[in-house]
């Protein structure tokens, strides 16, 4: 009975956090949308719950000429999805590299990957312009993703490397007794067992460009190739006259898919690793 | 391996290693003709060929580029011909590496020729280099991405720091020049520089340490308590609490900024007041109460990584250990503290370190929300400003870019050593996890 | 020992072979081009590229503008969308690149800028040309002594008030103060006077009472001469101070709420630009009327005047034809057509007079009171001022804060 109680008290604890956490984070998202509904272009209404509902703003992205709105979605969709696919094979090859194998630069290699992440990148964007200004890849959505790709190695690297860690090698040394090659051991034990992290890898490299405005700002020039994030930014960079209400628009539409994926991907972040993997 | 004490029958004297290792020093590939591999020889020359053909041109003037940045103004554009030198000196060095290669092969299987070693069949030699060189090619590709990608525009900033970049020696109209550590020197004496870096130093430190173990706690709780076998409607609260995610984070940024305004934020018109009464707290224009504000902007934007990265962890650890805690009867702190803890820390401490660093230089939230703001008397830098946001205003207004690569560089070195040193430490913690 | 040898030798001949490779480019004579002879034009290009600044409007009218160039002379206008912020910068690296625009699009106080990265050639006017444009407007685009721009269009901020709030305008700075006094109600967040706390817009008050930016001398700014906290510039912010001090201006009005408040008619006037005119006209409709700036020490205030302007990219291969189509954008007819869609106001003295449109009456006069914004590259430190402003608001000693500030603004010259 005590025990019953005991357990009662701590469930309510631990959804009362949750509750709190809740309003903690859906009071701002609540708020955008609110802004996204409202009529004018102003953040400042009086309250949360706009006067004039409208759907005007979303009206103008997807019907008025000047908006381009659908396009920045599709190249978004492009740029996300290919740089989610490929981080997610490419990271794991080398993640699997530095976890199992002996290389010449192993442990250099390492230290590598951190030093390179911690180098304010400020001016360095000018010299991806320039790099893929020689290979003819400017304002294109496929150089964009090139530089995404290599350019989320070092720390996805690590975040691989350490779940990988964390698979016994018993494992796959047994395996490699019954005969398995290199790639059967990657491909039939390994990832299967590192599907949590490889969802984890491709929902950040699949966020990455989807919210980044710097990089594309830099690499794409016509309106037409635009990410969504670049796009939506310059709805707000204006000095004078900022359109938030439909900058809050677009940005409840990149939210929702987003949140649908991950609720697609928590199926493999939960259900992945059963008790059974590990054990060996 | 075993293939070769097989085949130990004929020795072959006369085969000289020597003369393979010439022959591929003139040009790649001849050696391994020499020694009768015909298919990697030919591969061989025709790398090199397609190499001086393609690409030779390009290096010449890479590398005359980066000797001298130019000598005609206009004509020449120094960033650009800084560029081509460093990709140059990249291609070279992937070349000699190559070059090397090829040599030493050259050499290895000559003398292994002469020991009477026979030429497998092409089909073994192809699975036996496969064999031996898997490792690098899982890494190769992600290699080369990475160095023109990552490490290219790295070695540009760098270099920008040894060069008179500023707004009136600015390219194409004017050249640059190298000037050695002139700008280091300059460092230590311009006094926009010497009399606001401390307060600014010390609040990025503060910052970093602060805002980012709050969003390591935060996200560890709450991974915690989802992980907890008797909660109900997991996925629903996995969701929303990885929601601060999902939406883009200057997008989020801007809507807090407008939601702290001082007099027409919701937050003092909706929360404080109503609920403290007074004229609310000054949210953009106290530079403390704008401190609070962004660490708390900072932990709400950066947990659910944190939250995702435990969550998936956690479900790693086997179910055994906390069996065999029970039955040893362990509170539940103390399994916490032995088994969760260290698991998940030994998964994710380079992250957790990276995590930090990424704080340090997180430009976006600082300069976002209020632009370092709000002013603070008798310093040059925003009450907010941590180093990079601060670097960003100088460059930005003085348009001085050789003092930024500068600064940034000594940043970056900064953060590196501290890195490091971090993360020694948790490769010995990573030994004791491994048992 | 041996391995050592090899190593050094394999150093050595590959030192040997790059520096034999590193060669300077082969540099065609004579690059530069024909000499074409005075007033003849060039061959034709199929097609100029035009950087248009990222807004609607903006977009509109050059669409517009192009379509009748090209009817006039076959030569495709291709139309760039770069936000103008960032077409400097994006010029720089696009431009060498060969990626760039022949025409962009700049404000006079990115001039500076632009001519010491030489990203800009001089135009050549006729003086026929050049007497169909308002001095002021040329004199903006001026910068040692050549002439960089096709001026578009003139702004400066004024006044706008709501007439079923006030009667009449208030004709100096202290009845607009009485007005607020009057008019404000915190809590249901009405108020009688709204200015955004930014240089910009608080230049009126420091420059009408003797404050000023650089010294100048024949058009030539002197950056040693800075007279942001002589006596008039702390006169100027002691009268701004009043409406703080007495809680009719709030601390932190954001351009977003001056206008959101505006727009929903809880405020009698706020001072702002022309952009706003189709935003604040559809909200409040019949109730919309402008005026100059009131009064500020006897005299009508000043307001800083920006001049935007067609500039030509140094990286253009048709430097004639690129001039030509910046000619034929900032023609009379081009102009008017500009006006008609954007409602900016063409620095024209001959489209000027056809405005007739009495929202226009603040915008036209408060030009005439104007001061140019200045277009050296040292202006961008100034902007410090807008940290000072924050200070004196919220109650630091304002000489001293202007002092310290000044300080500042110097050293950050320096560093140039």
């Amino acid at each position: 009975m005590n025990r019953k109680l005991k357990n009662t008290i701590e469930m309510i604890g631990v959804y009362s956090v949750f509750g709190f956490m809740s309003i903690m984070i859906l009071y701002p998202l609540l708020w955008a949308l609110g802004m996204s509904l409202n009529e004018g272009t102003s953040l400042y209404s009086s309250s949360i719950i706009p006067e004039n509902w409208s759907l005007v703003h979303y009206q103008w992205l997807f019907t008025d000429p000047n908006s381009n709105y659908v396009n920045w979605y599709k190249n978004s969709m492009i740029v996300s999805g290919s740089n989610a696919i490929l981080s997610v094979i490419m990271t794991s090859l080398v993640a699997y590299a530095f976890s199992r194998y002996k290389f010449v630069g192993r442990k250099a290699g390492l230290y590598t990957f951190l030093i390179l992440q911690m180098f304010p990148a400020m001016m360095a964007m000018v010299a991806l312009y320039i790099l893929l200004n020689l290979i003819g890849l400017l304002d294109t959505l496929s150089g964009l993703i090139l530089i995404y790709v290599g350019g989320q190695i070092p720390f996805n690297a690590w975040l691989v490397k350490g779940y990988l860690d964390t698979i016994p090698r018993e494992l796959d040394e047994s395996a490699r007794i019954d005969g398995a090659g290199h790639l059967t051991v990657f491909v039939k034990i390994i990832l299967p067992l590192a599907k949590p992290i490889l969802a984890v890898v491709a929902l950040f490299n699949f966020m990455t460009p989807l919210f980044d405005f710097l990089l594309p700002s830099i690499i794409l020039h016509s309106q037409k190739n635009y990410t969504i994030a670049l796009g939506l930014f310059n709805f707000i960079n204006d000095q004078f006259s900022n359109n938030f209400t439909r900058f809050a628009a677009g940005a409840m539409l990149i939210a929702i898919p987003v949140s649908i994926i991950y609720l697609f991907l928590q199926k493999y972040l939960i259900s992945g690793l059963t008790s059974g993997g590990t054990k060996g | 391996m075993a293939d070769d004490q097989l085949v130990t029958g004929n020795i072959n004297k006369k085969h000289n290693p020597k003369l393979a290792m010439i022959l591929s020093i003139i040009f790649a590939g001849l050696g391994q003709l020499y020694n009768k591999r015909y298919l990697k020889g030919f591969i061989f020359i025709i790398l090199e060929i397609a190499f001086i053909i393609t690409l030779i041109d390009f290096i010449g003037l890479g590398l005359w580029g980066i000797i001298t940045l130019g000598t005609i103004p206009v004509t020449d554009h120094s960033i650009f011909l800084l560029v081509y030198g460093l990709i140059s000196i990249i291609i070279i060095l992937f070349a000699v590496l190559f070059y090397f290669l090829n040599v030493h092969d050259a050499r290895k299987q000559a003398k292994q020729i002469k020991a009477g070693w026979k030429a497998p069949s092409l089909f073994d030699s192809v699975k036996e280099g496969y064999d031996k060189s898997f490792v690098y090619l899982l890494t190769t590709p992600g290699l080369i991405l990475l160095v023109f990608t990552v490490v290219l525009p790295l070695l540009f900033a760098v270099s920008l720091a040894f060069t008179n970049y500023d707004l009136y020696n600015s390219p194409p109209r004017n050249l640059l020049d190298w000037v050695g550590f002139e700008n280091f020197k300059s460092l230590l004496t311009v006094p926009l520089w010497r009399n606001t870096f401390f307060s600014v130093f010390s609040w990025t430190i503060v910052w970093t340490l602060v805002a980012t173990s709050f969003q390591i706690a935060l996200g560890l709780f709450l991974a915690v308590l989802a992980n907890d076998s008797r909660v109900k409607f997991k996925k629903f609260f996995r969701t929303i609490l990885i929601l601060p995610w999902a939406v883009p984070g200057f997008v989020s940024i801007l809507i807090f900024a407008a939601m702290f305004n001082d007099d027409f934020g919701t937050i003092n018109r909706d929360i404080i007041i109503p609920l403290f009464g007074g004229s609310g707290i000054n949210w953009l224009s106290d530079p403390f109460y704008t401190r609070i504000a962004l660490i708390f902007i900072q932990t709400w934007l950066g947990y659910p990584f944190i939250f995702a990265l435990f969550s998936g962890v956690l479900q790693s650890i086997s179910k055994d250990w906390y069996e065999a805690a029970e039955v040893d009867g362990a509170t539940r702190w103390q399994k916490f503290k032995n088994i969760t803890l260290p698991h998940v820390l030994f998964a994710t401490a380079p992250l957790l370190i990276i995590q930090y660093t990424t704080n340090f230089n997180n430009f976006n939230v600082i300069y976002l929300f209020n632009e370092g703001g709000p002013a603070v008397k008798g310093q040059n830098a925003g009450g907010t400003d941590i180093l990079i946001s601060w670097v960003y205003k100088l460059t930005f207004e003085t348009n001085n870019f050789s003092m930024a690569a500068a600064i940034s560089l000594i940043i970056g070195i900064l953060i590196s050593l501290f890195a490091i040193f971090q993360f020694r430490k948790t490769s010995s913690f990573k030994e004791e996890g491994q048992i | 020992m041996k391995k050592r040898n090899h190593l050094f030798l394999m150093t050595l001949l590959l030192m040997t072979a790059l520096t034999m490779i590193a060669c300077e480019p082969d540099r065609g004579e004579g690059t530069s081009g024909e000499e074409v002879s005075e007033g003849e034009m060039p061959e034709k290009p199929d097609e100029l590229i035009v950087w248009v600044n990222d807004e609607e409007v903006a977009q509109e009218a050059a669409r517009e503008m192009f379509a009748n160039y090209t009817d006039e002379t076959g030569i495709e206008v291709v139309m760039e969308t770069v936000p103008m912020p960032d077409q400097v910068q994006r010029l720089a690296l696009a431009g060498p690149a060969g990626d760039g625009p022949d025409i962009f699009f700049q404000p006079q106080d990115r001039l500076g800028d632009v001519v010491a990265q030489g990203l800009s050639m001089p135009i050549t006017f006729t003086d026929e040309e050049l007497s169909q444009y308002s001095e002021a407007a040329i004199d903006a685009f001026t910068y040692e002594g050549e002439i960089y721009g096709a001026p578009v269009a003139i702004e400066t901020y004024f006044i706008y008030y709501n007439k079923s709030l006030i009667d009449e305008v208030p004709e100096t700075i202290d009845e607009v103060f009485d007005m607020s006094l009057e008019l404000t109600n915190r809590d249901n967040d009405e108020y009688g006077f709204l200015i955004s706390p930014e240089f910009y817009y608080l230049y009126s008050f420091i420059n009408s009472n003797g404050g000023y930016i650089f010294g100048e001398e024949e058009g030539v700014y002197d950056i040693e001469d800075i007279g942001l906290d002589n006596e008039g510039a702390i006169q100027g912010f002691e009268d701004y101070m009043q409406f703080i001090n007495e809680g009719v201006l709030p601390r932190t009005v954001t351009v977003d709420v001056l206008d959101g408040l505006f727009t929903e008619g809880k405020v009698g006037l706020v001072v702002n630009g022309p952009w706003n005119i189709p935003i604040y006209r559809e909200a409040l409709g019949e109730d919309l009327a402008t005026a100059p700036l009131p009064k500020m020490g006897g005299e009508h205030a000043p307001s800083f005047v920006g001049v935007k302007s067609w500039l030509i990219s140094s990286y253009t291969e048709n430097p004639e034809w690129a001039m030509d189509l910046a000619k034929y954008l900032t023609s009379d007819e081009s102009a008017e057509l500009n006006y008609q869609i954007s409602g900016e106001l063409p620095p024209r003295p001959d489209v000027f007079d056809i405005v007739d449109d009495p929202i226009y009456d603040g915008y036209t006069q408060q030009i005439e009171f104007g001061t140019p914004m200045p277009n050296i590259p040292e202006m961008s430190a100034v902007w410090d001022m807008d940290d000072a402003i924050q200070l004196i608001i919220n109650g630091e000693d304002i000489e001293e804060v202007l002092q310290e500030t000044v300080q500042n603004i110097k050293d950050k010259i320096d560093l140039y």
